[in-house]
């Protein structure tokens, strides 16, 4: 076997790695072109990676902290039946329990209940939080999202609301104008509550804007008829989203009664793109090595027809095949082996840089912004690709080194010598 | 000076080239044998064979019928692999051109064949300044075959067919791209390492310098030895 490498290569390796590493260099600028080459495509590669993960980091985490949340708790059942009587039970074990679990940032105490507004343009189904600001600043920015009006300013008699701009414009309302909110309470009666447009929001998600309506927990809760100490859900804010993660699963378990949940259980979907990404950027990463790979293969093939009457002398003086084949191997991965790391390097150092600098989109920033990102986009380093790169471009230099290390071996010494 | 005849025998020898109909016979039944210490020239005009023959004896091709035995081994018996041991520990080569690899240096190109043979750094160090200098290369260890000259480059490749201390050294047309100064010097150092150290030569050539300081001329035609004389 041609390609095994056994101890009596090892013998010779240091001199063939020498003339393998000088040949490289014998024809200094088809080289470099293709080293260039490897580089640049590996560089754009790693910088498409940082970028799109960068970005939807960015997203992903605007989400989480406009509407999502990180985690959240809610009573045994809740996600079965969410009816009004289903209040967390033993809440301040729970809220301790909570702020005792590694990650933990802030909470944020609701109540939540379906129920319907309606104005005389017509009514939508919607759920009712009742919030208390203070809190739940910390855990969501949903009031950076302000549109008109104010976030839940003081009121006396009649509650101001926090609507949605897409309920607003269904329902035609304005800030100021009235409206009914339908609701139960916990003993079973319907409550109409008259309410008044405090203020109105819009988030990346117009289904969002469209069925949330944010009230004083408060003024809920009286209503309602639950203590003001009680809740439906605790939302939390953790650390980082792979904190959330971590978090859910430290207390799952611990609690009696309540369900915990990160936002990868709430909204799967979002993690299913995380992972789709990442499948996706592998996928474009492999096509530019790929189409790298055919440019060292035409290299190395190139090489060995101009040295035929070299390899041809090599064999007929005692070179064996082994030997004639790992030089040619070697040749081919010191091609593909430049290439690489200086474009690892200089597409990390160009993720760094702008990681700290951001990307300024705002030329397209209108685009982005129907989807909720924000105009200046910063990218992340990904150091978890340097290592699936590395590994895709050493094995598909490799599989190119084989067939013109092949071709060399074929090589008969009397005719590779005749042709001179 | 010691004499063993049966170094080179080459046995009722036969290589045939097909080109269409047309049948070559390039090597047409040759006999002889070739002894240790001896200087040979195998000589004979343009086609008659002597490449052929040459390779054949070196092991560089297989012959259509016959037997070449180098130091009583029936290369015949030899498998591809083996073959390319056998004449890395038993043969040296001189070709007319493309004897050095052009990425390594003087000393890289004659200490690279004893590295084939695993021998130690300090052996292939020691023996390749004492071969360069022998041809008349001291100084020029660490020059690349580009910055010598074509006389040069040549001896340098009879270092290197000397490095793996063969049983004899084989040269197709040395001389053929030298001016007749360095053919003179590379003929002077080959006959003295003949002289002093016993190193077999066979060449194949058409040069007049060189059949002039044969020892032994062997003389071809059409693939048969027309004469083999003496001196
Ligand atoms: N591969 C081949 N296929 C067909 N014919 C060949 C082949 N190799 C050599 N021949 C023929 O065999 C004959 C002997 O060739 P060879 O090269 O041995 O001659 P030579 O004596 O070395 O000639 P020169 O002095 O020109 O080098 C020639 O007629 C040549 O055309
Ligand atoms: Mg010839």
């Amino acid at each position: 076997m041609p390609c095994v490498v056994n101890l009596w290569i090892m013998k010779t390796l240091q001199i063939l790695l020498v003339i393998a590493w000088r040949n490289l260099w014998r024809s200094k600028v088809r080289s470099l072109v293709v080293i260039a080459a490897m580089a640049m495509g590996i560089w754009a590669a790693i910088f498409l990676s940082g970028f799109s993960i960068g970005m939807n980091e960015q997203r992903t985490n605007s989400a989480l902290s406009t509407y999502l949340g990180y985690a959240q708790i809610h009573g045994e059942g809740w996600s079965d039946e969410p009816t009004v009587g289903l209040l967390i039970p033993n809440i301040e074990e729970v809220v301790q329990a909570g702020e005792e679990a590694p990650g933990y940032v802030a909470h944020s105490a609701r109540l939540v209940q379906m129920g319907s507004a309606n104005s005389s343009r017509g009514s939508v189904g919607v759920r009712i939080q009742g919030i208390d600001p203070a809190e739940d600043t910390l855990v969501y920015d949903i009031h950076t999202r302000l549109v008109e009006g104010e976030y839940l300013p003081e009121f006396r008699r009649v509650p101001k609301v926090f609507v949605g701009e897409a309920m607003a414009e269904e329902l035609h309302l304005e800030v100021g104008s009235s409206f009914t909110l339908r609701y139960q309470s916990v003993d079973g009666g319907f409550m109409e509550d008259r309410c008044k447009v405090g203020g109105t929001f819009r988030t990346v998600s117009s289904a969002f804007d469209k069925m949330n309506v944010f009230i004083p927990k408060e003024y809920l809760a009286d209503k309602m008829g639950i203590s003001t100490s009680e809740a439906h859900e605790i939302v939390y804010r953790t650390t980082s989203k792979e904190a959330a993660v971590t978090w859910a699963e430290g207390l799952n378990g611990r609690l009696e009664g309540v369900e915990v949940e990160s936002w990868k259980e709430v909204s799967p979907e979002l993690g299913y793109a995380d992972d789709m990404m990442a499948t996706s950027l592998y996928i474009f990463v492999g096509i530019i090595v790929f189409a790298i790979t055919f440019g060292i293969l035409n290299t190395m093939l190139m090489a060995i027809l101009e040295r035929k009457r070299e390899l041809g002398m090599l064999m007929a003086v005692g070179m064996n095949k082994s030997r004639t084949f790992f030089m040619v191997v070697l040749e081919t991965i010191f091609l593909g082996c430049v290439g690489a790391p200086l474009g690892i390097a200089i597409g990390h150092i160009t993720l760094l840089v702008s990681s700290k600098s951001g990307f300024d989109l705002s030329a397209v920033g209108e685009g982005l912004n129907a989807y909720g990102m924000d105009a200046v986009v910063y990218p992340a380093t990904v150091p978890d690709y340097y290592i699936g790169i590395s590994v895709m471009v050493v094995s598909m230099t490799l599989l190119a080194s084989l067939y013109p290390a092949y071709k060399a071996l074929k090589l008969n010494p009397v005719e590779a010598i005749r042709s001179a | 000076m010691t004499t063993k005849s049966n170094l080179v025998e080459v046995v009722n020898l036969y290589k045939t080239y097909s080109a269409g109909d047309l049948e070559v016979h390039a090597v047409d039944g040759i006999n002889l044998s070739i002894g240790e210490g001896e200087f040979t020239a195998i000589v004979g005009p343009s086609g008659c064979g002597k490449t052929t023959l040459l390779n054949m004896i070196g092991g560089l091709d297989r012959p259509t019928s016959g037997e070449v035995n180098i130091d009583g081994t029936p290369l015949s018996s030899l498998s591809e692999s083996k073959l390319i041991d056998f004449r890395l520990k038993k043969i040296g080569f001189v070709f007319q051109a493309y004897n050095l690899l052009p990425v390594l240096t003087a000393e890289e190109n004659t200490s690279f064949i004893m590295q084939l043979q695993g021998k130690s750094k300090e052996e292939r160090r020691a023996r390749s300044h004492q071969l360069l200098k022998n041809v008349g290369l001291e100084g020029r260890e660490k020059n690349k075959p580009t910055q010598l000259s074509g006389g040069q480059q040549q001896r340098v490749a009879v270092a290197r067919a000397l490095a793996s201390r063969p049983s004899f050294v084989l040269a197709d047309e040395p001389t053929a791209n030298l001016d007749s100064h360095s053919t003179s010097n590379l003929l002077d150092i080959m006959a003295r390492l003949n002289e002093e150290e016993n190193i077999t030569f066979v060449f194949a050539t058409h040069d007049q310098r060189v059949i002039d300081k044969a020892k032994r001329v062997i003389t071809l035609e059409d693939g048969k030895v027309l004469s083999d004389e003496r001196r």
